[in-house]
Order: C-alpha cells, then sequence, then structure tokens
C-alpha cells in the first residue's frame, strides 16, 4: 500500500514537472495580421512577421537568419540585426522570459545566439517586444521601452519628457537664442517658479547607455550623459543627451538604461546663475538638457547641437522657447 | 432606534468631512504660500553655458568624480569624499585625479568599474601615471592650444600679449594654426583678441576678424605697450577675473578690453600716448578711451560692418542702444547688455 501511494506521488510530481514544463516552453506566433507584438516565450521562425498596427511595417525573421524592419509599401529595409549568412538550418527571434530578445540560428537541435538586445539585464517584470505605428521595434518592460531599434525619425523617436509634473515645462534660458547664442539646449523650471522644480525627479527620455555619469563637476555639477540608441541619419551617430546641475550624486551609473528610468533630482550644482546663496540655497535650480548628434559628451559647439524642443513634439513650452534648429 | 443610528452616523461623518477640509486649508497655507516663496523672478535660473566648457585647461570629464567609484569604495566613502567640497573645499579640486588618489583607488579596480566607457586606456594611464605632462595629453580641452606638452585655454591666450607668447615658447605658426581650430561662434571674443595681437606684429593680415563684434579688434586688445605700464603680478591678478579654470566669479570676456583696463588701473592718458610708440590707435580712439562717454567710443571703435549693417536711426541700432545706457552707467556696458 505504501508503495502504492509513493508511486502515485511520483506520477503526480512527474505530471506537474511536465506541466510547468510545457507552459513555460516557447510558443511559436502565427503570422497573422494584426499581431504587433511578441510576448514572453513567444517567438517568430523563420518566415514568420510582425506588423504594425497601421500595417505600414513588419519585421521579420527571414529563412536567411537576418531579422529585419520593412516598410509594407515600399518593402524597403529600415533595420535589421545583420545575422544573416550562417550555416544553420533553422532561425528564431524570441521574446524569452528573462526580459532578453535574442535571434538565434538553429542546427542539430543546438540553438546559438546570434544576436540579442541585452534587455535581461532589467531583472523580472512582464516584458513585450512590439513594433510601433512608427516603425520602431522596442522591448517593454512593464510597459516602459527598455529597448528600441535605431530607426526612429528624429521627430517622432518616441522620447518621453523628462518630467510627469505638468508644471515643469517653462523654458528659463533657450536654445541659441539671441540673448544667449551659445546656449545650445534648454533650460527648465516650473512655471511656478523655479523653487517649484527642486528635487523633482528626472526620467530618461530614452534607452540607451550611460557613458558618464559624473559628481560634482566644476561646471556641470551633479550630471548624466546618456548614448541614446537614437541614429541621427545625418551623423550617423547615435544621440547623445546631457542632463545637468542635479540636486545630488546621479541615481544612475554607467552601462543600459531603460526610458523613464530616474537619472537624479532637479539641482543648482556646478555652474549656474543665480548663484545659490545660504540665504537662497535655492538660486540657480533648473535642468539644463541638451542633445548632441556628433557623439559628444562635453564641449559641444553650435554645430553639434540639435534642438532639444523638437524631441517632444507632444509638449507645450512655454518662456523662452525657440524654433531654432 | 434605526433613525437615531442614522442620525449619530450622518453627523459622525459630517464632522470627519469637516475635519479633512481643515487639513487641506491648513496644507495650503503652509506649504503653498509660505514655504515656496516665490512667482518668476527678474534673474531666471541659467546654466550650460558651452564657452566655459571650452575654456578649461582639459575636458569636462577630469573635473569631477564619477559614480562608479562608489562600487569600489563604497557609497559612504564616497559621499565623504564629496561632502569635502559642499562644505568649502575648492570645487575645481573635486577631479578624477584627486579622486583615485584620496580615495585610495587602484588601477585594476577603476579599469573593472570604467567597462570601457567613460575613459579611454590613455586617459586611465594618465590618471594613475602622476605625470602632469601625461595627464595633458590625456585629457587636453579640444579647444586648448599645447605646445610642449604645456595648455593654453583660448581664454589665457585672449588676455595674455605676443611678448607672453614667446616667454612661453608659442610661435605665431602655431597660433595662426590654431586659429582655425577656435573658429567657433562661442570664442569669437577669444579669437578677436588673439587675432588682435597677431596683428599688433603684423603676422597676420586678417581684417575680417571683427564681423561677429561691435567694436574693431582693437577695443578688446591689451597690446604690449600697456601692459607694460602696470606691474606684471598687478595685470596678471586683474587677467586672472577673466580666466575660467578655478574661477567661481568669471567676468565677461567682453568686459576685457582696452577702456576698462585704462579706468580700472587708472591710467593717465600722457602715459598711455607716450607708450603707444607703434601707434596703434589713433588720436579720435585716445581720446574715447580716455572720454568716459560710451557715445564717444562707439563712434571710435565702432566696427565699419556693424555700422552698414544696421540703421543708425532706428530703435534696435546698438549704437543708440549704448549711448542710452551709458547715461546710467559708470562702466563700459558689454555687449550682452547692448544687445538687451
Amino acid at each position: 500500500m505504501q508503495v502504492f501511494v509513493k508511486k502515485r506521488m511520483v506520477y503526480v510530481f512527474a505530471f506537474l514537472v511536465l506541466f510547468l514544463a510545457a507552459l513555460s516552453y516557447p510558443v511559436a506566433v502565427k503570422a497573422e495580421a494584426g499581431n504587433y507584438y511578441l510576448s514572453m516565450g513567444e517567438y517568430l521562425s523563420g518566415g514568420m512577421r510582425i506588423t504594425s498596427l497601421n500595417g505600414k511595417y513588419f519585421a521579420m525573421m527571414q529563412t536567411d537568419g537576418n531579422f529585419v524592419i520593412y516598410q509594407s509599401d515600399t518593402q524597403k529595409a529600415l533595420w535589421h540585426t545583420n545575422t544573416y549568412g550562417g550555416n544553420y538550418t533553422s532561425y528564431r527571434a524570441m521574446m524569452q522570459t528573462d526580459g532578453n530578445f535574442v535571434v538565434y540560428g538553429i542546427k542539430n537541435g543546438a540553438m546559438t545566439a546570434l544576436w540579442n538586445a541585452g534587455t535581461h539585464v532589467y531583472g523580472s517584470g512582464t516584458y513585450r517586444l512590439e513594433l510601433g505605428d512608427d516603425s520602431v521595434l522596442r522591448v517593454k518592460k512593464n510597459g516602459n521601452t527598455v529597448w528600441n531599434s535605431p530607426n526612429a525619425p528624429i521627430n517622432s523617436s518616441g522620447w518621453s519628457y523628462m518630467f510627469t509634473e505638468a508644471d515643469n515645462r517653462y523654458i528659463s534660458s533657450g536654445y541659441k537664442l539671441s540673448e544667449r547664442p551659445d546656449h545650445y539646449g534648454i533650460d527648465i523650471i516650473s512655471t511656478n517658479g523655479y523653487t517649484y522644480i527642486y528635487g523633482d525627479a528626472i526620467r530618461n527620455v530614452s534607452a540607451g547607455n550611460v557613458v558618464v555619469s559624473q559628481a560634482l563637476n566644476a561646471t556641470a555639477g551633479n550630471y548624466v550623459v546618456v548614448e541614446t540608441n537614437t541614429i541621427d541619419t545625418n551623423t550617423n551617430k547615435k544621440i547623445k543627451v546631457r542632463y545637468l546641475h542635479m540636486k545630488d550624486s546621479p541615481s544612475v551609473t554607467i552601462g543600459q538604461i531603460a526610458q523613464g528610468t530616474i537619472v537624479g533630482y532637479v539641482g543648482n550644482t556646478g555652474d549656474v546663475s543665480p548663484k545659490p546663496t545660504s540665504s537662497n540655497p535655492y538660486n540657480g535650480t533648473h535642468l539644463h538638457f541638451d542633445v548632441n548628434n556628433q557623439g559628444k559628451n562635453s564641449g559641444i559647439s553650435s554645430a553639434d547641437a540639435l534642438n532639444p524642443q523638437k524631441f517632444f513634439p507632444g509638449i507645450t513650452f512655454l518662456g523662452k522657447t525657440s524654433t531654432v534648429d | 432606534m434605526k433613525i437615531k443610528l442614522f442620525l449619530f452616523t450622518f453627523v459622525f461623518l459630517m464632522i470627519l468631512s469637516a475635519c479633512k477640509s481643515n487639513n487641506i486649508q491648513s496644507d495650503i497655507s503652509s506649504e503653498g504660500v509660505n514655504s515656496k516663496v516665490f512667482v518668476m523672478q527678474n534673474e531666471l535660473p541659467v546654466g550650460g553655458d558651452a564657452r566655459k566648457e571650452m575654456c578649461t585647461k582639459y575636458k569636462t570629464i577630469f573635473y569631477g568624480a564619477d559614480t562608479f567609484l562608489a562600487e569600489i569604495v563604497g557609497k559612504e566613502k564616497f559621499n565623504e569624499w564629496l561632502s569635502e567640497f559642499e562644505n568649502g573645499r575648492n570645487k575645481w579640486e573635486c577631479n578624477i585625479y584627486n579622486a583615485v588618489r584620496e580615495l585610495n583607488i587602484s588601477k585594476d579596480d577603476f579599469i573593472k568599474a570604467n567597462k570601457g566607457v567613460s575613459y579611454t586606456s590613455k586617459q586611465i594611464d594618465a590618471i594613475f601615471s602622476d605625470d602632469e605632462d601625461e595627464i595633458n595629453r590625456a585629457f587636453v580641452n579640444d579647444f586648448a592650444l599645447m605646445v610642449d606638452d604645456k595648455i593654453y585655454t583660448p581664454d589665457w591666450l585672449a588676455v595674455h600679449t605676443m611678448s607672453d607668447y614667446e616667454k612661453n615658447g608659442i610661435d605665431s605658426g602655431k597660433l595662426k594654426e590654431y586659429l582655425t581650430k577656435i573658429n567657433t561662434e562661442e570664442l569669437y571674443r577669444e579669437k578677436l583678441s588673439i587675432e588682435a595681437n597677431l596683428l599688433s606684429k603684423k603676422i597676420s593680415t586678417n581684417t575680417n576678424v571683427s564681423k561677429n563684434s561691435y567694436y574693431e579688434i582693437d577695443f578688446y586688445n591689451i597690446p604690449d605697450f600697456a601692459h607694460q605700464l602696470v606691474p606684471d603680478d598687478e595685470y596678471e591678478k586683474w587677467v586672472g577675473n577673466f580666466i575660467v579654470e578655478n574661477n567661481d566669479n568669471v567676468r565677461n570676456m567682453s568686459e576685457f578690453n582696452i577702456v576698462n583696463f585704462v579706468r580700472e588701473f587708472k591710467i593717465k592718458k600722457s602715459d598711455f600716448i607716450k607708450a603707444d610708440k607703434d601707434k596703434i590707435y589713433s588720436k579720435e580712439q585716445i581720446d574715447a578711451i580716455f572720454s568716459g562717454s560710451d557715445s564717444e567710443i562707439n563712434d571710435a571703435f565702432i566696427s565699419e560692418e556693424r555700422e552698414s549693417s544696421f540703421d543708425t536711426s532706428s530703435e534696435t541700432s546698438p549704437v543708440q542702444t549704448a549711448s542710452t545706457d551709458a547715461a546710467t552707467s559708470s562702466e563700459i556696458h558689454n555687449e550682452t547688455s547692448v544687445t538687451d
């Protein structure tokens, strides 16, 4: 009797293991029209695709091993993983349960990773690979972009504004305005005054890599430089953004960074004007934010800079706004 | 009984809601009005000055402490070190060279934490070298001039003269080459001043340098003869006000001009005329310098290109604005205030 019970427990246990294994086993997604994303554990085999909701773009796992984003009407390739030409019998593009999006080559049952987005570093959460109506492929964790394909046009690059507070949109010093022509960024304060923005969280505008994160720099104060995944089509370089004069040491250090991650808090460190004093320690509080397409971390000149306002078409800025390119 | 219970509940809820609204009101009065002073002030907060980043000896990254150092020594030790600068230590001493030494960071740990991202291997070698020349070579600012491993910033070059250049082994060939390198809008005033030095020795014949300036280039230059009218140490102290590095209250470069020089050092007109043996300044210009009148200065020094590009009768004319401002100011106006 005891032996029988033990056997039954073994069967139940084995069944549970198999059941759980089956649940976690990757499922091939059918190439249905309107299927614009892959959930965790789903993958595309050779010849399968996902299509943006507006139907204008599709991303395909090709039978030659390359994973490519195409414009539907012209069949123009917009971006690819450059993974073609390998000696494999089949291929998969998989949104893994660990958060990484990976292209595999398969031969004799063995899977070799050929390319990956590196998004597993963001830890556990609910991940999804989505092809947007703007042609950009994004890996999102809990709804926030942690990686995007670098084929976004600048004005619709999908950047998110760095503040969630609706009043942090007043520009106290604008981009290349005549009163300060060598100011190549925007200085942002609150419409209620600058003290209101002090200590507000600054969220990274676009996924990429933190390349500099420094405390108490003599000119920039506490600051962060992010090399975004957005490539400038004129220079063919990744666009860099800088967040200057933050309150405390930056909240992030070098390495990958997702869109929406807090980089630091608004302050008045470094070379700001007016200077903070003991009677007014909030003097000079603002966020200086600049954008350049020459891969520069500092010493940005007129020819390197881009108007930051243009990256946030949905934001209505007030104060010293600029339309200069 | 039921009615009593209902009434009791009703009254209780009313009292509760009244208390809640009182709380909200008191929040508004204490925080919304009192602690957060301010509407828009006259002087709006600004920062991110491109020119200042160009006028330091080294690239910007040299002058701070990277947060990855905290991964090596621990957040507590890192923050303790940073607090020295919040408590009065010179902020320019918060740099990567001092950080690795004072936090006892090894080169191996630094290389690992850097992940090949923020610093190049040449820069890391230099940080750990104890050799100033090597640091100079690895971190030299893209907008600085380097001669024999020594760095000269654009603002230093702008406030010094040909004889200072010669003393430091900076020859005119290097300077001419350098001028093409700083041909940027941000450094036009520095370029103007260096060009004036070259012109004074007839080394440059470039007469096209004043296009960005309201005044001719002689206005923005202190020639050798004038420099010699004051003791070297006093002159160095004065020009130090215009140098970005190690200076928290740097003066605007437009205030580095012959009129302010004469006024601030109280130079006598007769001494000035006597010293100007090469007749760098015309009689009209010398009269203007010593006149105390901004309108006379404008007349004597206004750049020809500027003059022709503005209708002097128009309200936007810089000449008129400067003249109007002169009535209320004891000091010569810089160009920022002129354009404002």
